[in-house]
């Protein structure tokens, strides 16, 4: 007992110092992550808004799930016939409109760039400017398109003039499909170079002898692509589409930004979740109670479609051979029983 | 052993690493404040200031604002009381729409250095502010009655707390708008000439919308009479016979708004305006071409917008000097600063003082009219200017400005104003817009409008 004691006091603990170096992390973590989102939650079910007649602040009182009632029912009764989803909507059909023809896109430059076969030239030269509408800032790049489809006098209604597809000039910002088309766009065009990075990195990390090895077993390209670096891929794309999915539903700046009003024009066709719940919690009434219930519900939303991506990417061959590992481990078990 | 010393050592070293980065300035910091404190017994909060002690920037007197324009303001009261302007610290927030915001966190927190003593309204959302307990009667700081005499009465209105009719800020300008027009297309196109046959041809909304049809059709489309339907919000607000949000918190939807959407429309259908958008680029552009006739301006917007953009300086170049005013279909006025003290101000008696310096002082008031052509709140001052002959504007073509002004300044009335109104109009700005490019019935914009000022305004009762 006496000799184990002492030879625990020759060794050093270590892992101690390890815990001293994160706690920063971890302190900052509860302090500015952890309590704002207790206390969202918190509020999600009080009444808090200003009464903007006296300037007065009424609540937080409890008051039940009356938020996520004018949250989730609309002043005539229908379930979702509500800003909030109608916002919610925007966002997701925004947000489809720019990731899903941004990943195929940075797919396909992500194997053409890794292919030995194609042999790319000036591939940097490339990468950078695919990757440069990244490093510019959002402000910038919405001031850059607001001119561009400007009316009456934009360079893109001029061209379309002295092409003649209009005959006069098309307000592009008072149509609430070309809106949410240029606000996915300048998204899609923003980020298809860095998705394109990120997918180029993964190909890479694939051994290339596999490659080769289907290669010399006469698979086309498209085989190579569909039976080598998709799956590889998985864990990437997953990455890369959960990091999406939570960006995409975050979507703010863009078309904060683009829009004059900044409230989402036209008619609030293109005002995401975001930015409703900052209209919600900072103009008008102010109502910090019912902007807590649409940011749970939000964040709600954010947990289904990571969770119902990582259900879709899932590993089904390997979920497989864990099946048959057990079962076969069962069969041992069962005959070395008898 | 060996190896805990060695991590001893290690960890400290780290730590020491750390904060040695800090260390430079702190060392400075505390070099530095002592020998200025000895050298100048007086001022070493200002002194600290910068290096962000709390207690110190405290005992400075925070105004805050949206834009540079109070500040060069101030310099006027800086150029009387010499004294005050080390204590006075200007805050230009820099953008008003985030203005509000802003001030709204600042007042919550009465204790924080950086707590506003004296606050800049504009007239869309002042009412939320007075009607409160966040500012102060300006009797509080000193201000008499005789102070406020010289006054126009809707400055005075606007500031008053409805709960107890207390004055609770004041303004240095004042703000009546006008029909601001040109006057060789007006000679062109209408054969109008003077200002008085141009009243007439615009004194009602149908009359507005004869001329603008006239205008486009004698012009062969190269000329609008106004380059966006957004110019038409103002004279249209001041139009309302009601709140929109009466003292019950009851809203009201008023017949002049029914109406604001139709001749919106009309101008947007029958192309009568040149489609722009207002503060944009082409829209700023306009006062130097021929293509827009006119624009609803008030004091500032003649000297600010209107002159800035006419493409010259002097008369001969640009559109300089071929405009002229005229009172248009509606009186109305259109923006204004007021200053309001807070709650917890500092210094009561300073607040007062900048106060009566730039809002009261007839002295200060002319020298800073004649100089900035800021249309002053301040009948003497006016008066005296007009008198001198100062009003004679070679921008309008000789026309006295301060003699137009001056009686639509006497006529404004805002009773139709509530805390409200910045917002409900912004909601109301999208439905018009959707009404008029004929997305939406009358109806159902009406039924919009009513739905998105229910869900921003929750104590507010919407029929």
């Amino acid at each position: 007992m006496a000799k184990t004691a002492k030879q625990k006091r020759k060794t050093v603990e270590y892992s101690r110092y390890g815990y001293y170096f994160i706690a920063p992390f971890f302190i900052v973590f509860a302090i500015f992550q952890l309590w704002p989102l207790i206390y969202t939650i918190g509020l999600a079910f009080c009444e808090n808004y200003t009464d903007t007649m006296f300037n007065v602040e009424v609540g937080p009182v409890f008051n039940g799930i009356d938020n996520f009632k004018t949250v989730f029912i609309g002043k005539d009764g229908a379930l979702f016939n509500t800003y909030t989803f109608l916002s919610l909507w925007n966002t997701i059909i925004m947000w489809l409109m720019n990731f899903i023809p941004q990943i195929l896109l940075a797919l396909l430059l992500a194997i053409w760039f890794t292919d030995t076969r194609v042999k790319m030239k000036a591939q940097g030269a490339y990468k950078i400017m695919t990757f440069m509408p990244n490093i510019i800032t959002a402000a910038t790049i919405s001031v850059l398109f607001y001119s561009l489809f400007n009316y009456p006098n934009g360079p893109v209604n001029q061209l379309l003039l002295e092409l003649g597809i209009f005959d006069e000039p098309f307000r592009f910002f008072q149509r609430k499909w070309a809106t949410r088309g240029i606000i996915s766009f300048i998204n899609f065009w923003m980020w298809y170079g860095n998705t394109m990075v990120v997918l180029t990195a993964g190909v890479l990390g694939i051994s290339p002898s596999l490659f080769e090895a289907a290669r010399v077993d006469g698979a086309s390209s498209f085989q190579i692509f569909k039976k080598v670096t998709l799956p590889l891929l998985r864990p990437i794309l997953l990455f890369t589409l959960v990091n999406s999915a939570i960006g995409g539903l975050q979507m703010y700046d863009i078309p904060k930004l683009l829009t004059i009003s900044g409230y989402g024009d036209p008619d609030y066709m293109t005002r995401t979740i975001t930015m409703y719940m900052r209209e919600l919690a900072f103009t008008g009434a102010r109502q910090m109670g019912k902007a807590s219930a649409t940011s749970v519900v939000l964040f709600v939303v954010t947990l289904f479609f990571s969770l119902l991506l990582f259900y879709i990417m899932r590993d089904k061959d390997a979920i497989k051979e864990r099946k048959q590992n057990k079962a076969v481990q069962k069969e041992l078990a069962r005959k070395g029983a008898k | 052993m060996k190896k805990r010393v060695l991590s001893a050592l290690l960890s400290v070293t780290m730590v020491a690493s750390l904060l040695v980065g800090c260390g430079g300035s702190t060392t400075t910091a505390t070099t530095e404040a002592p020998a200025e404190g000895a050298a100048t017994e007086e001022a070493p909060a200002e002194e600290a200031a910068p290096a962000g002690d709390a207690s110190a920037s405290a005992d400075k007197f925070y105004i805050y604002s949206w834009n540079t324009e109070l500040g060069e303001r101030l310099e006027y009261v800086y150029e009387a009381y010499p004294e005050i302007k080390d204590k006075v610290e200007y805050v230009n927030v820099g953008d008003s729409a985030i203005y509000q915001e802003k001030i709204d966190q600042l007042l919550q927190t009465p204790d924080a250095a950086d707590y506003p003593d004296l606050i800049a309204f504009e007239a869309g959302y002042i009412m939320k502010y007075t009607n409160s307990d966040y500012t102060l009667p300006v009797t509080d700081c000193g201000l008499t009655d005789a102070d406020l005499a010289e006054m126009y009465p809707y400055t005075i209105t606007i500031a008053t707390d409805q709960r107890d009719n207390s004055l609770k800020g004041v303004s240095w300008q004042s703000c009546p708008g006008a029909f601001i027009y040109r006057t060789d297309l007006a000679e062109s196109l209408l054969g109008v000439k003077s200002p008085e046959e141009m009243q007439a041809k615009i004194s009602t909304w149908d009359d507005f919308l004869d001329t603008a049809r006239e205008i486009k059709e004698k012009s062969g489309d190269a000329t609008r009479i106004l380059s966006s339907n957004g110019d038409l919000v103002n004279p249209f607000m001041s139009n309302k016979s009601q709140p929109w949000v009466d003292k019950e918190g009851v809203f009201h939807m008023d017949d002049a708004m029914l109406q604001y959407m139709d001749v919106v429309k009309a101008l947007e259908q029958e192309d009568l305006t040149q489609k722009t958008t207002t503060w944009t680029e082409e829209w700023n552009a306009g006062p130097s071409g021929d293509s827009v006739f006119g624009y609803f301006g008030c004091t500032w917007f003649l000297h600010w917008t209107i002159k800035s953009n006419c493409g010259g300086e002097k008369v001969g170049e640009g559109t300089y000097g071929l405009w002229n005013m005229t009172q248009g279909p509606a009186p109305y006025y259109w923006g204004g600063t007021w200053l309001g003290a807070t709650k917890d101000c500092s210094d009561t008696a300073l607040a007062g003082q900048i106060m009566k310096a730039l809002c009261c002082d007839t002295e200060i008031m002319t020298k800073m009219s004649e100089e900035t052509l800021d249309y002053v709140n301040n009948k003497a001052a006016m008066k005296t200017l007009s008198d001198a002959g100062k009003g004679a504007y070679d921008f309008l073509g000789g026309q006295d400005f301060i003699s137009v002004f001056s009686p639509l300044a006497e006529d404004v009335d805002v009773s139709w104003m509530s805390a409200y109104d910045q917002k409900v109009n912004e909601l109301l700005d999208t439905q018009i817009t959707e009404y008029s490019l004929g997305n939406k019935d009358k109806d159902t914009a009406v039924a919009d409008f009513k739905t998105a000022v229910a869900e921003a305004y929750p104590a507010v009762t919407v029929e």
